[in-house]
């Protein structure tokens, strides 16, 4: 059974595992709202997210977002990608602010406090989102709130899925991580010891020659989908609680440079050679690897902590494949998936404000002085504050 | 470790709030290593404050990115005090 985000307010009951709002000035105001500003990879997204006591619900009231598009066969490199955030992220808090308080002349008046993504992520793209999110703390003399993009991500999923307590399956260009919540931290059961499964895909994407447009990954699922794609051998790498993904890229890499066909020698009638491979083939193959692994380390996690229920955040959680493979173990153990679509599952401004509207209604401000960003910052890190401090218990 | 190569960039800012902003802004991000190194400070001329930056590198490459960056960053800040400044 999977169950998926909901558009709308949605209210925070489900979440049985949070703690009550502390008692304080900013928590006896009946509408808190905050502002999110994301840009650790190569999209920049503000997000306005609005609070109401009377019903215990957080909302998102705009997230707009830009993506930073590198031509077809390269990836994103860190100079141009902070350009581009540095161009578009003024106009995106201008357009976030207009789209949640439309016909309001000082809309800004409404926000109670600026989140932005402290890491982890590309320093420079990084930078010039949190240089924006310090002027307007200064402007505005409202606080700022440091926020881990992953905490970001699965706060966001929590919320939009009403899953309280899940094994979160974090994946995406950057990071690939297996984690469960205990004690009051983000705990990582497992990770990819070398590159990150996004990066594996995109990076595969560039040598077949697919486009970024809208997303390497995307056009990966859509060529793994084309009609008589054959499931080609590949390396699978799982290492206990943990996955390998460099070795497999190479593999892919290699077979991509010697074996493929072209699809108009295919139209020939050249694929009787039963050497050559198609772009399908292959995309087709390395999904299936790919996903199968992290269902495999998914489930482990699962045995291990007692948990029913999955939720999977961050870009590659939109692949649908991804889904129905991790949706097919869940269920035959008797849980719940948990999934979003593309607004949520890839980075945006509101995540990053629900993460930080939860550490801001506890009493977690960052000073201007802490307020530097990182490219390394460890799920397990940040202090989750607004969630329950429970001991382990064996069962 | 000596530092030969050295840029001074000056800012004009209408008024002495914004200078001190930009500074409280730009001065948290520290200079990876101490090949290069930066220091603020605003001087006062009859009715604007100027925002003065003075950047020392060991390497003319590493004083270029860091001239580069700067004004890379100082742009977001003014952009961003252009839109959003309640006193405009």
């Amino acid at each position: 059974m999977t169950s998926r985000a909901t558009d709308g307010p949605c209210s925070a009951k489900p979440l049985v595992d949070n703690l009550p709002l502390p008692e304080s000035t900013i928590n006896s105001k009946e509408t808190t709202v905050v502002l999110g500003i994301e840009g650790s990879a190569n999209k920049v997204g503000v997000g306005v997210l609005r609070y109401q006591k009377n019903n215990h619900t957080y909302e998102i009231l705009s997230n707009p977002r830009k993506t930073f598009i590198a031509p077809t066969g390269q990836g994103f490199l860190p100079r141009e990608t902070a350009w581009h955030h540095q161009a578009h992220v003024v106009a995106l808090v201008r357009t976030a602010l207009q789209e949640a308080f439309p016909n309001d002349k000082q809309p800004e008046a409404h926000v109670d406090a600026i989140c932005f993504t402290k890491g982890p992520g590309m320093g420079g793209p990084l930078q010039s989102c949190a240089v924006c999110a310090r002027t307007l703390s200064l402007l505005w003399k409202v606080p700022l709130v440091a926020v881990n993009h992953c905490v970001g991500h699965i706060e966001m999923g929590r919320l939009a899925t009403g899953a309280s307590n899940p094994v979160v399956l974090y994946v995406s260009g950057g990071n690939t991580q297996v984690i469960a919540y205990q004690d009051q931290r983000y705990r990582i059961f497992g990770e990819t010891i070398d590159i990150a499964i996004g990066n594996c895909l995109d990076r595969f994407a560039r040598v077949i020659g697919l486009s970024n447009d809208p997303s390497p990954g995307y056009n990966i699922e859509q060529e793994a989908k084309k009609e008589g794609a054959q499931y080609v051998e590949l390396p699978y790498v799982v290492k206990g609680m943990d996955v390998s993904f460099s070795g497999i890229l190479t593999h892919v890499e290699t077979l991509a440079k010697t074996r493929l066909v072209q699809e108009e020698d295919s139209k020939n009638g050249e694929k009787d050679n039963s050497n050559k491979i198609t772009k399908a083939d292959l995309c087709y193959s390395l999904q299936e690897t790919l996903f199968a692994m992290l269902v495999e380390i998914t489930e482990r996690a699962m045995a291990h902590c007692g948990q029913n229920q999955v939720l999977i955040v961050g870009g590659v959680g939109c692949n649908k494949r991804l889904q129905d493979m991790m949706s097919i173990m869940v269920s035959e153990r008797g849980g719940t998936l948990c999934a979003m679509d593309h607004r949520y599952c890839i980075d945006n401004g509101a995540m990053i404000a629900q993460a930080g509207v939860f550490a801001f209604q506890f009493g977690e401000l960052t000073k201007m002085e802490d307020t530097w960003v990182t490219q390394r910052y460890r799920t397990d890190q940040s202090k989750i504050v607004w969630r329950r401090s429970a001991q382990w218990k064996h069962t | 470790m000596s530092h030969p190569y050295a840029a001074r960039i000056d800012l004009t800012f209408p008024d002495n709030e914004l200078a001190e902003k930009a500074i409280q802004v730009l001065q948290v991000d520290k200079e990876p290593g101490d090949r290069v190194v930066k220091a603020f400070s605003i001087v006062q001329e009859e009715s604007v404050a100027v925002l003065r930056v003075e950047l020392k590198a060991t390497e003319a490459k590493m004083l270029r990115v860091a001239v580069s960056s700067f004004y890379d960053f100082v742009q977001v800040v003014l952009k961003t005090m252009q839109e959003f400044d309640p006193a405009s």
